[in-house]
């Protein structure tokens, strides 16, 4: 189960990855960016999960004596949570810039997004 | 042509070179050494039952403000970029307004989802959910209100202040954690409350609505910029 | 005491509340944020006071202990390294508020705090997962800061910083994701402590590239060159200053991580650091805009600084004032580099950043707007001292910093390593310098123009350019001049700290510097400061006189006696002349310093100093672009050539040559000599003497003392048979003959004066180069009795020409003629200077010729005196050239009627030397006795079979008495001359063009002039021989140079996605070099 979350995280980034590097569109660049970054988060879910592992959320369902025991770790649940706030706020940047070139030079093609060079 | 098959097979290298870090990875029956302090102490640390947001909140707290800092310093940065942008005219003809369906049910959804939103960030240290989340859904309320043309555009002197003094604040308490408790951050300088209660766990409860205010009104305000193209009027 | 959590809390709280503040006031958040950042800097220095007392600073988080919770560390090396970020923090902000009023509101403020905040923070935690949110603080708030600025460019740059930010920020996450996973923690010491548990080979590889990329190696740094490019020169300044500063703390905080699990990764960080530093100086060369020039310069110093942090033996140096400051800071001596190399490049990368501000174009392209800052030195002289800094030109932090890795590696052997900085240093020194030159040259002299030989017309030159434009108020300079005032005071106390313990004369120079520019601030009259400088020159004399012996004593004379004398020309004008003075003294105080050091660092210290001094003195010239940047570039070539061979210790096999070579170079030697005519001619005329009859020496000078300490072991050839049993002294035997020779011809087909009498000094310096390879008893004391006597005939040659020009406002020797009657006693000099230059008796040019080629002969080298006395009979005919076509003939009609003599000034030092020359021509051995005793420390004269009585000397060949010889010519010269006396009054006047105005005048009427184009004949004969290959293969140098440099800098495509790809390239290659498998 596990092993198969790692793959798709992997799967995702490589999508994300393959996306930034072929697409000419500057908006679909910066999907690719996102979905790097969803491929990312899996990832650090992932990580955090052990097997059979519950919500680290004290309640009736996990007292305190069992969370040792039966929880996920919360750390990478932390870490994922900062990780998709950032993502969010460079993926709103990229795309506020983008619309700045676009409106400089109108093509969404970054091929000819290259006034700056050598 | 050319340029596609060197892609294609430098990202097969780097697939390549990553691919070891696949293998081993089987299932964990334990968590790490540092997710076990939490998971045994964290409760009784911070009389807090949502330990995710313990590890937010306090544990990683300096994370979590800095967090709030990127998202900050990204609306500002979008709304800097956007103040030079002035839309046509003509091009402002074009767009059509909003159908009445959406601007019914924005009206009517607007109050659900501002409350909904004051409630996931007030009660994130007892279930899921917390600052962001909270913030995250009071700015797609604001967002549906702007779509549906119910009001023209949020108010810029008020997000501005209520970002500026929500973030100012949550600076306010992790000073007076270092100066009333034992350090940055530490929310134990207001009293640990009931276990569960919704006035417990000490500051953390604060800290989260203070970051769902602030986020929700960033957001708004990062919104109104890109939705009306002008940034500050 | 503020804690460093402190410092994030109050950079967080302005960041939040200016925007709103704002809306109490502009002025308010001003006044607060420079305040605030004041405070800030305040508290970095307060930490360095704490942690000399307790150790590292550590502030944890949320009231629970690290791991548990996140801890900030500030030890040593990041307490200064904030200090120095804080302080470009300060000056940034008060640079944007204060000058650029308009571009920096309360959302810039803001966000500058937000940054200002990452990058405390990044330097600070200690923990994985909390570097990346400060790094994305850091980057975020850096690309909001890009958008203020004018360059509609710089959301494309923007832009592609996001990208690349994107991806470095993707690797770090993984890496550190998996680096959760092997260890269960994200706290960097626990890691470490934990070293050894797991192969972490793959979440280190992903972490340090996600901090690398940061660091903009090659090839994934495109993006970086096109943000510096479009961005507003401040936020230029911020990245590359404190961003880059930051990163690289981080770096150092990560090593231990690395070195405990990953040696492959240091070593291909190494590699690639050498590379960045390497590729990005060639591409640098190509560079059009001045800014993207600055941004290829920052990138090759992040990559010099990394490269000297990760190579394994650069910390071993023992030198000094680096000893004294690591103790004194208990950091290691490595760290102790790297922060002087942060620091340097930090402070005068950003002042250079800033002044590009007031450059009306940024272009690098010719054009006659460069020239308005000529007349300005508020923005020329912090330019200036940037431009010295980042070339690691003493006395700045950088100097003392290179100095202390080069000969580290030296002790370590380290050769590659030496190559790569020095190599990759003077392609740095080239662009950065021409640079400078050219925003300063004069309209007309973009420093492409090849300097005339033949102008096109008769004219007198075109009045100089109207002085530059001024920045108004002048106050708005302030930042870059504090940046650099603080830098110039770090270096100060370096140099005081390394030299303290016996060579605090070697500060002298720098001290003179500042006293003499004081004189010129305050703005006495000229004549006052030459007064002093005189004696300032004397006291320097009378205070290192105890230190001279023999050898010393001899140059001593010449570089201090010689310009003493001199110096009486500058009187001869009337204009302040702010800034020669300065220099000069500098120079010569340095030239004077070669003669009292006491370490190698002492030595390279003080002729690095003459070098910077006398480019100072080039650059003066009114036409002086190209001559300046080829000067600049061979002295500097030369110096890292002495700098290798003292870093070695004269041990390896090549050492000596190298050295050698370092030498022959800054003496002008055939092949490296192109540089020399430019430089001594396009001087201004009364610096030119001071250069060609003193600062000429000092190569000869090194020559001989390393020759006289090192011996036989100067040029070992230590195991290495093939060296072994070449002769060196073979080698500059012909190339100082060949010197002569070439300029000797080289000088008999000039135009220019100036030009005739500059390569006239590089065949006389050939004479001495041949002599001194003689090695023998004669041959040194030939050489020596040569230099001497240069001094004497040169300097009056200069000095009487600086007259002439002075008079007739033209170089061109066609243009003048006839002087004889209006200057008479310029004439004398002329004239006496020749005699003594020519080798005809019965001056002392007779006894240096004697002396060369009894010597040669005792040597055997019948050819090598073959070619010397061909050599000066070469001689002899420019020299006839030259006083004739100026003094004699009719004088010019219409043109020089009203001409007076040469100011008294000038002539007062021509008296001078002429009364030396006649003493030493008619005393001999008042001049050979103390070279004679000179050279028998090393060539006893006994050992050889010469002997001296008097001022005669007995050799195998037979005697020369000076004395008789004086007497003797005298008689023969004083017949012809009565007869012509008598024969005078019947000479018929003809008037001059009489022939050309009969018919049609001619499209260049100079052609018709006897006087020019003198020597055509010999020209068809011999003209082959002087060919301009030397300048032909420099040229060709440079050019394939520039064209590797463009090829590097055609990856640079402009492509954000061509540049993302880079990245993906950077990781594989990374691997590799790491050691690692597919």
């Amino acid at each position: 189960m596990t092993q198969l979350l790692y793959i798709l995280a992997f799967v995702v980034m490589a999508i994300g990855l393959w996306g930034i590097l072929s697409r000419r569109h500057l908006i679909r660049m910066i999907i690719g960016f996102s979905i790097l970054d969803t491929g990312i988060h899996i990832l650090l879910v992932a990580i955090g999960y052990r097997k059979g592992g519950t919500a680290p959320i004290l309640d009736e369902a996990l007292s305190k004596g069992e969370a040792l025991m039966n929880a996920v770790d919360p750390v990478p649940s932390a870490l994922v949570l900062t990780a998709i706030v950032i993502g969010l706020a460079v993926t709103a940047l990229m795309l506020s810039f983008a619309v700045r070139m676009v409106q400089n030079n109108p093509t969404m093609n970054a091929d000819e997004h290259k006034e700056l060079k050598w | 042509m050319l340029k596609r098959i060197l892609l294609i097979v430098s990202m097969v290298l780097l697939a390549l070179i990553l691919l070891p870090l696949l293998e081993g990875l089987g299932e964990q029956t334990h968590v790490s050494s540092l997710a076990e302090y939490y998971l045994s102490s964290g409760a009784d640390d911070l009389n807090s039952p949502n330990l995710v947001t313990s590890v937010v909140v306090t544990y990683r707290g300096l994370d979590t403000l800095g967090e709030v800092t990127v998202l900050f310093a990204a609306a500002a940065g979008i709304m800097l970029a956007f103040k030079g942008l002035k839309m046509d005219e003509k091009e402002r003809e074009k767009t059509q307004g909003p159908s009445e369906l959406l601007a019914s049910g924005a009206s009517l959804l607007f109050p659900i989802l501002f409350i909904f939103g004051i409630y996931i960030f007030t009660h994130g240290h007892l279930s899921p959910g917390g600052g962001f989340q909270g913030g995250v859904v009071i700015a797609s309320a604001a967002l549906l209100l702007l779509l549906s043309g119910v009001i023209p555009g949020v108010s810029h002197l008020m997000t501005s202040l209520l970002e500026a003094l929500a973030g100012a604040s949550y600076v306010a308490i992790g000073l007076l954690g270092l100066y009333l408790a034992a350090g940055f951050l530490d929310p134990r300088f207001l009293p640990r409350g009931e276990w569960s209660g919704i006035f417990s766990a000490g500051a953390i409860p604060v800290i989260y609505s203070l970051v769902g205010i602030k986020v929700g009104s960033e957001l708004s305000a990062v919104l109104n910029a890109m939705i009306s193209k002008g940034g500050e009027k | 005491m503020v804690t460093p959590i402190v410092i994030i809390a109050a950079a967080l709280a302005m960041a939040f509340l200016l925007p709103v503040l704002e809306k109490a006031g502009k002025g308010l958040i001003k006044t607060l944020s420079l305040l605030v950042l004041a405070g800030f800097f305040a508290a970095s220095l307060s930490w360095v006071a704490q942690i000399l007392q307790t150790g590292a600073i550590i502030s944890q988080t949320a009231g629970f202990k690290a791991p548990v919770s996140i801890n900030l560390s500030v030890s040593m090396m990041e307490a200064t390294g904030l200090a120095v970020i804080y302080l470009v923090a300060l000056l940034s902000g008060a640079f944007q508020i204060f000058v650029k009023k308009a571009v920096w509101q309360g959302k810039e403020l803001s966000l500058y705090f937000a940054l200002i905040l990452g990058l405390s923070g990044l330097v600070m935690t200690r923990d994985l997962f909390n570097l990346f949110v400060f790094m994305e603080i850091t980057s975020i708030s850096l690309y909001g800061l890009l958008v203020s600025g004018r360059d509609e460019r710089r959301f494309e740059g923007g832009f592609k910083y996001m990208i690349a930010g994107g991806l470095s920020s993707a690797f770090y996450l993984i890496g550190v994701a998996f680096l959760y996973r092997e260890t269960g923690q994200l706290n960097l010491d626990i890691i470490v402590a934990q070293s050894g548990q797991a192969n972490l080979y793959l979440p280190l590889l992903l972490l340090t590239i996600g901090i690398l990329i940061e660091l903009k190696p090659f090839p994934a740094n495109g993006w970086a060159l096109d943000v510096y490019e479009s961005a507003d020169p401040g936020t230029g300044a911020v990245i590359s200053a404190m961003n880059t500063t930051a990163l690289i703390l981080v770096f150092m905080k990560l090593m231990p991580l690395l070195q405990a699990f990953g040696s492959g990764i240091v070593y291909a960080a190494l590699i690639i650091a050498g590379l960045t530093f390497f590729l990005a100086n060639l591409a640098g060369i190509r560079q059009t805009s001045g800014r993207r020039m600055l941004g290829y310069s920052s990138l090759a110093q992040t990559g010099l600084i990394l490269f000297v942090l990760l190579s394994p033996s650069a910390g071993l140096s023992e030198e000094r004032g680096l000893s004294i400051i690591a103790s004194m800071l208990r950091l290691d001596t490595i760290e102790v580099i790297a922060l002087a190399l942060l620091i340097n490049h930090a402070l005068a990368k950003s002042a250079l950043f800033w002044l590009t501000e007031f450059l009306k174009k940024d272009a690098l392209h010719k054009s006659s707007e460069e020239g308005d800052y000529r007349g300005n030195r508020g923005w020329l002289i912090p330019a200036g001292m940037a431009v010295l800094a980042l070339t690691a030109l003493p006395p700045f932090p950088g100097f003392w910093a290179k100095w202390a890795v080069i000969t580290s590696f030296g002790a370590a052997g380290n050769i590659g390593g030496i190559a790569v900085i020095l190599i990759g240093s003077l392609l740095e020194v080239y662009y950065l310098f021409r640079w400078f030159i050219r925003t300063q040259a004069h309209g007309e002299d973009g420093g492409d123009v090849i300097a005339p030989q033949v102008p096109e017309d008769f004219a007198p030159e075109a009045a100089p350019a109207p002085a530059g434009l001024t920045i108004k108020p002048a106050w708005q300079i302030f930042a870059p001049a504090l940046s650099i005032i603080i830098l110039t005071s770090l270096g100060l106390a370096w140099a005081f700290l390394s030299l303290s313990g016996g060579q605090e004369l070697l500060l002298l120079p720098l001290a003179a510097l500042a006293l003499y520019a004081l004189f010129d601030l305050i703005a006495l009259p000229f004549a006052v400061k030459n007064i002093l400088a005189m004696a300032g020159l004397g006291g320097y004399a009378y205070l290192i006189y105890g230190e001279l012996n023999n050898m010393t004593l001899i140059f001593g004379a010449v570089f201090i006696a010689g310009s003493l004398v001199q110096l009486f020309l500058l009187f001869n004008k009337r204009d302040k002349r702010s800034g020669l003075l300065p220099f000069l003294v500098m120079m010569i105080l340095s030239l004077g310093n070669l003669l009292v050091f006491k370490s190698s660092l002492g030595f390279f210290f003080s002729w690095e100093m003459m070098t910077v001094s006398s480019f100072f003195l080039v650059i003066r010239g009114r036409q002086a672009s190209r001559a300046s940047l080829r000067y600049i570039m061979f002295s500097l070539a030369g110096a890292f050539m002495i700098m290798y061979a003292l870093a070695d210790g004269f041990r390896g096999p090549l050492t000596g040559l190298v050295f050698a070579i370092g030498l022959l170079i800054k003496m002008g030697a055939i092949g490296f000599h192109i540089w020399l005519p430019g430089a001594y001619a396009e001087a201004e005329d009364e610096v030119s003497t001071f250069l060609s009859s003193v600062l000429s020496k000092a190569g000869l000078f090194i020559l001989f003392i390393t020759a006289g300490i090192y011996g036989q072991t100067f040029f070992p050839g230590a195991g290495n048979a093939f060296l072994a049993s070449i002769d060196i002294n073979a080698i500059l035997g012909w190339i100082g003959v060949i010197t002569a020779l070439a300029g000797a011809m080289m000088a008999l087909f000039q135009e220019d004066i100036k030009y005739t009498l500059a390569y006239s000094s590089m065949g006389q310096i050939g004479y001495m180069i041949l002599a001194f390879s003689i090695q023998s008893h004669l041959g040194w004391v030939t050489a020596l009795y040569l230099a001497v006597t240069h001094l004497l005939f040169k300097g009056l040659l200069f000095m009487a020409i600086a007259g002439v020009i002075m008079r007739t406002g033209t170089r061109l020797m066609y243009q003048m003629g006839g002087l004889i009657k209006k200057m008479p006693i310029s004439f004398i000099s002329v004239l006496l200077a020749i005699i003594a230059l020519s080798g005809v008796p019965p001056l002392t040019g007779f006894g240096g010729k004697w002396l060369l080629y009894s010597s040669l002969m005792e040597k055997g080298w019948y050819l090598h005196a073959g070619l010397a006395m061909f050599s000066s009979g070469v001689a002899f005919l420019y020299l006839f050239r030259l006083i004739h076509t100026i003094f004699l003939g009719q004088p010019k009609t219409g043109m020089f009627e009203n001409i007076k003599e040469a100011p008294i000034w000038g002539l007062i030092p021509q008296a001078i030397f002429m009364m030396v020359i006649m003493g030493f021509s008619m005393f001999p051995s008042l001049l050979i006795k103390p070279l004679q005793a000179a050279v028998e420390m090393v060539y006893p004269a006994a050992a050889e079979g010469v002997a001296w009585q008097g001022s005669t000397v007995l050799s195998s060949l037979g005697y020369w008495n000076g004395s008789a010889v004086m007497y003797v010519t005298m008689g023969v010269f004083l017949i012809p001359l009565a007869w012509l006396m008598i024969v005078n009054g019947r000479i018929q006047k003809v008037k001059q063009f009489n022939i050309v105005f009969a018919a049609e005048r001619p499209y260049k009427p100079e052609t018709t002039h006897y006087a020019y184009n003198f020597f055509s004949h010999y020209q068809k004969a011999l003209g082959f021989l002087v060919e301009v290959r030397a300048e032909r293969f420099w040229t060709m140098i440079r050019k394939s140079t520039d064209a590797l440099g463009g090829l590097v800098r055609r990856i640079y495509s402009g492509n954000a996605q061509t540049y993302a790809f880079h990245i993906i390239i950077f990781v594989i290659l990374f691997h590799l070099l790491a050691g690692g498998t597919f």
